[in-house]
């Protein structure tokens, strides 16, 4: 095997092999020994544009993936520079990668039999699609851009038949190949855009795309925030994230009213002052209807509420109970209409000072 | 990106830190007037977003801007050739601190962060009321 000097060296060697071994023997993956010379062509080939960091114990599957990853995005890097020759070799390069991983798939490792049928039938079907175009490519080989990018586009799509898996690491080592070689017209790390390259030099455009998905991209991890985030439109979605800092910002004040530690603190924010100061019996109906109207929105703050005028709340039971048993004469409102809304079993007891229950003269706080 | 019980272990310390200074400065009976309640309503909002933005620290531009009004400087109004104007993002930019000199990426960004720590902080403090007002019911 003659080592790759030039690349139209390469390509008649690569030539040559086509033919002798014609596409079908890469079908039968039981025949290992017709691979040997293939092998070792392709070894060489492979290893000349090294440029992944492969650690010793990464897996051969895990490899050929990686290569043919990097293959790709130096297929495309070279398309982009216009090296024409250089880019049909990388082609040549991805087809007998992806050859040799389908046909090593199934004998070397059994137990990821899914796995390597996958590749396989993809593998296949991608050689079959290619050889018509690498046929085509050979007799028409004139080096004009335009029509290599008419069969990367069409190399494209198979190849991305053949395997998700080699999409994104791909997409991530385009990433680290165009940010390294500083990559001509497109510095676009998407493998989805399907603009021709050759063409889209236009560098405004690209920077607006650019700028235009990473904004798409924030608006939906901003999408998973916000609760109510079914919104399509772009517009609502942004008024609704407005008020939803706005609401947040708003908790945030209201809490801190009702957070301090005094519970007359609370009042203010219900009450006019003549309900705070303490009074004979209309205070009664007056505290109740604080308490409920607190109750509804935080149970916290009607506690504090009548903790700051020396009441507490307790289960009708436990009031009948202690009153049964001290025996004084104890003014117990059940306000079972005003605490309908929460529960019929509560009660306003008055106390003076909640740890004096037992027997002495509890009176009306 | 930030793990959420670690921010909120960083934000209820610090806020608990802040109220007890509070409470040293304040006045410890129930103050008796509204102004004088309003003064401390304000005081612990402000010690709330006081704590959210140092335990945040000077890393995202929204904490850099709070911390900036709490000490009292002017406000760094630098506008890299600002583009709020498109895709409506005129009253965000007016709500998260800090956000007139931003561009809208980092400011689409910056408020992502800034909805996490709210939600952390109000979660806590809500926690902390809770905790205290039952523990008061205990006769």
């Amino acid at each position: 095997m003659q080592p790759i000097s030039g690349e139209f060296g390469a390509i008649n060697t690569l030539n040559g092999l086509l033919n002798q071994h014609p596409i079908s023997s890469l079908h039968n993956h039981g025949q290992l020994p017709q691979f040997d010379p293939v092998d070792d062509f392709l070894e060489q080939m492979l290893s000349s544009p090294a440029v992944y960091p492969c650690a010793d114990d990464h897996s051969q599957q895990q490899m050929e993936e990686h290569s043919t990853s990097v293959l790709a995005s130096k297929l495309r890097q070279h398309q982009i520079n216009s090296g024409a020759a250089k880019a049909l070799m990388f082609q040549r390069q991805l087809l007998l990668s992806t050859g040799l991983a389908a046909g090593n798939g199934a004998p070397r490792s059994p137990t990821l039999s899914d796995h390597n049928d996958g590749i396989d039938g993809n593998g296949f079907k991608s050689i079959q699609e290619n050889d018509a175009s690498i046929k085509a490519l050979f007799n028409g080989f004139t080096g004009s851009l335009g029509q290599i990018s008419n069969q990367s586009e069409h190399f494209h799509q198979p190849q991305n038949f053949g395997g998700a898996g080699i999409a994104t690491p791909a997409a991530m080592n385009e990433a680290t190949v165009s940010g390294s070689s500083g990559g001509g017209a497109s510095g676009q790390p998407r493998q989805r855009v399907r603009a021709r390259r050759g063409q889209a030099t236009d560098p405004h455009s690209i920077a607006e795309r650019l700028r235009r998905e990473r904004i798409a991209e924030r608006m939906k991890s901003l999408q998973e925030l916000v609760p109510n985030a079914n919104k399509t439109d772009k517009a609502s979605m942004l008024d609704e994230i407005i008020d939803y800092v706005k609401f947040l910002q708003l908790q945030v004040k209201v809490l801190s009213m009702s957070r301090l530690g005094g519970a007359s603190a609370v009042a203010p924010l219900v009450t006019d002052m003549s309900s705070e100061t303490s009074k004979e019996g209309t205070s009664m109906s007056l505290t109740e209807q604080e308490v409920t109207k607190l109750m509804e929105e935080d149970m916290g703050s009607a506690m504090q509420y009548l903790q700051g005028k020396g009441l507490c709340l307790m289960p009708i039971s436990l009031a009948t109970a202690i009153s049964t048993a001290t025996g004084n004469s104890l003014k117990i409102n059940t306000n079972s209409d005003a605490q309908a809304p929460t529960s019929p079993t509560l009660s306003v007891l008055t106390v003076q000072s909640c740890g004096n229950i037992k027997g002495d003269a509890i009176d009306q706080g | 990106m930030k793990n959420p019980n670690t921010l909120k272990k960083k934000l209820a310390s610090r806020f608990l830190k802040a109220m007890k200074k509070l409470k040293y400065k304040m006045s410890p009976s129930p103050p008796a007037s509204i102004a004088e309640k309003k003064r401390r309503h304000r005081a612990v909002r402000a010690a709330a977003y006081a704590s959210m933005a140092s335990a945040v620290g000077p890393r995202r531009a929204w904490s850099r801007a709070l911390l900036r009004k709490m000490k009292g400087r002017k406000r760094a109004r630098r506008n890299p050739g600002n583009m709020n104007t498109r895709f409506g993002l005129n009253h965000l930019c007016d709500i998260v601190p800090g956000g007139e000199a931003m561009d809208s990426c980092s400011l689409l960004n910056e408020t992502a962060h800034y909805i996490k720590c709210l939600v952390a902080q109000v979660q806590i403090m809500r926690e902390i009321l809770h905790s205290s007002s039952s523990s008061s019911t205990i006769l």
